[in-house]
């Protein structure tokens, strides 16, 4: 190729790139269909900013293999809607677990604990029921098997109880379990994993715990 | 070295570069869904604990103010009923989220892909008083802007410049930049 046919071909090249960039993102903005499958994404702002395996084993205090037993009703709180102060509701729903296996904290296994999920299934004016949850951290379906990366909120002020109470520290602590195989929905795009082995997360969490443990024997 | 292109091999050339740019300029656009009210023009109540008052109407009111100086939407604050995005401010306890935005579209759907696929009604932005005590005023006002980006149909995104970064506590960025404001334009 001459040196005047490249650059004149690089040139066109670059402006064809920018348009395509432009279009694209117009394109995406005003034509989406009615329902997007882009949609459904996180939109909670979440405090912790763990995403790896070793993040979440530094911030967890109990790393566990679950399975759901049931649900409480949800806790409500009353929000305002347009229509006049104090119409809506808010939920938080405790999912009753069994402790399977246990990486690493003070649960053991067999034991039973209570873990706070943001949302819960509301009744409606009309006899129905409307679920709220969270896109990135629906709630747990009953009989489910889960690995949770758990805080212990038990001391909380408004959701803490008697007996012990727990969260996952963020969306990226958690991971649905089904035949084997492990999934996680958290932050959307962001981090989402690829399914894998049950086998291989385990290991990588078990050497986050290692890793852990040399560094604070230091 | 030279290198020999015929007209075939540059158009494929071109061609690849119309997809990429296609796809990334999809994915740079980054939405909730399709949805969105059918306005420019919105009303925001702030909704808060007497004690909340005081240290949060005005990082809150700053918020709502950035995107009105900077987009074309047209936030307006008033007392009654009526609005169209609530700025709640209250003390939710330890969800680990320090806000929440939750949209409820015309046709009922609240919180889901329904809500955020169809035109909006009203949406509420939780902010959330048991991590936001301990924040600075800026923290709070680029969580409430943040929210109130989800309420005009906004969805997280991995730049860390951004208001609608997925981890807005961490960077506490105030103003919506090129592409937040880019993206709400393209939208009303």
């Amino acid at each position: 190729m001459k040196h005047k046919d490249s650059t004149r071909f690089a040139r066109l090249a670059l402006g064809t790139f920018a348009s395509s960039l432009v279009v694209g993102a117009i394109a995406t903005a005003t034509l989406l269909p009615a329902e997007n499958p882009l949609g459904g994404e996180a939109h909670a702002s979440w405090i912790s900013t763990s995403q790896t395996i070793a993040e979440q084993v530094m911030e967890a205090d109990a790393v566990v293999r679950v399975q759901v037993l049931g649900q409480a009703a949800p806790r409500l709180l009353w929000h305002p809607t347009p229509e006049g102060a104090k119409s809506g509701t808010f939920a938080f729903t405790d999912s009753a677990v069994e402790v399977l296996e246990v990486y690493n904290g003070r649960l053991e296994v067999g034991d039973r604990a209570e873990v706070m999920q943001t949302g819960g299934d509301l009744l409606t004016l009309e006899g129905g029921v409307s679920r709220m949850e969270l896109a990135e951290d629906p709630l747990y379906a009953v009989g489910s098997e889960l690995v949770l990366f758990l805080v212990d909120i038990s001391d909380d002020p408004v959701h803490g109880r008697k007996g012990s109470l727990f969260r996952t520290t963020n969306p990226a602590g958690r991971y649905d379990v089904f035949g084997g195989l492990v999934s996680q929905k958290a932050f959307g795009d962001l981090t989402r994993k690829a399914e894998t082995d049950l086998g291989a997360l385990e290991a990588e969490i078990e050497l986050a715990i290692r890793s852990r443990d040399q560094l604070e024997a230091f | 070295m030279k290198i020999q292109c015929n007209r075939l091999q540059r158009m494929t050339v071109l061609f690849a570069l119309v997809l990429i740019g296609l796809s990334t300029g999809a994915a740079m656009a980054g939405y909730l869904g399709s949805g969105r009210f059918n306005t420019r023009f919105l009303d925001w109540r702030f909704f808060g604990t007497t004690s909340a008052n005081g240290s949060y109407t005005s990082p809150v009111g700053a918020a709502m103010s950035r995107w009105t100086s900077t987009t074309d939407l047209q936030f307006r604050q008033i007392g009654g009923n009526n609005w169209d995005i609530a700025q709640y401010v209250s003390n939710f306890g330890s969800t680990g989220w320090a806000g929440l935005a939750y949209i409820c579209a015309t046709n009922g759907a609240c919180n889901n892909s329904s809500a955020w696929n169809n035109t909006f009604n009203y949406c509420i932005a939780y902010e959330n008083r048991f991590y936001m005590d301990g924040y600075s005023q800026s923290r709070r006002q680029a969580v409430s802007g943040h929210e109130a980006g989800h309420c005009v149909s906004l969805a997280h995104n991995n730049n860390t410049s951004s208001i609608m970064y997925t981890f807005i506590s961490s960077t506490g960025v105030t103003n919506p930049n090129s592409g937040d404001r880019s993206d709400v334009n393209a939208r009303y």
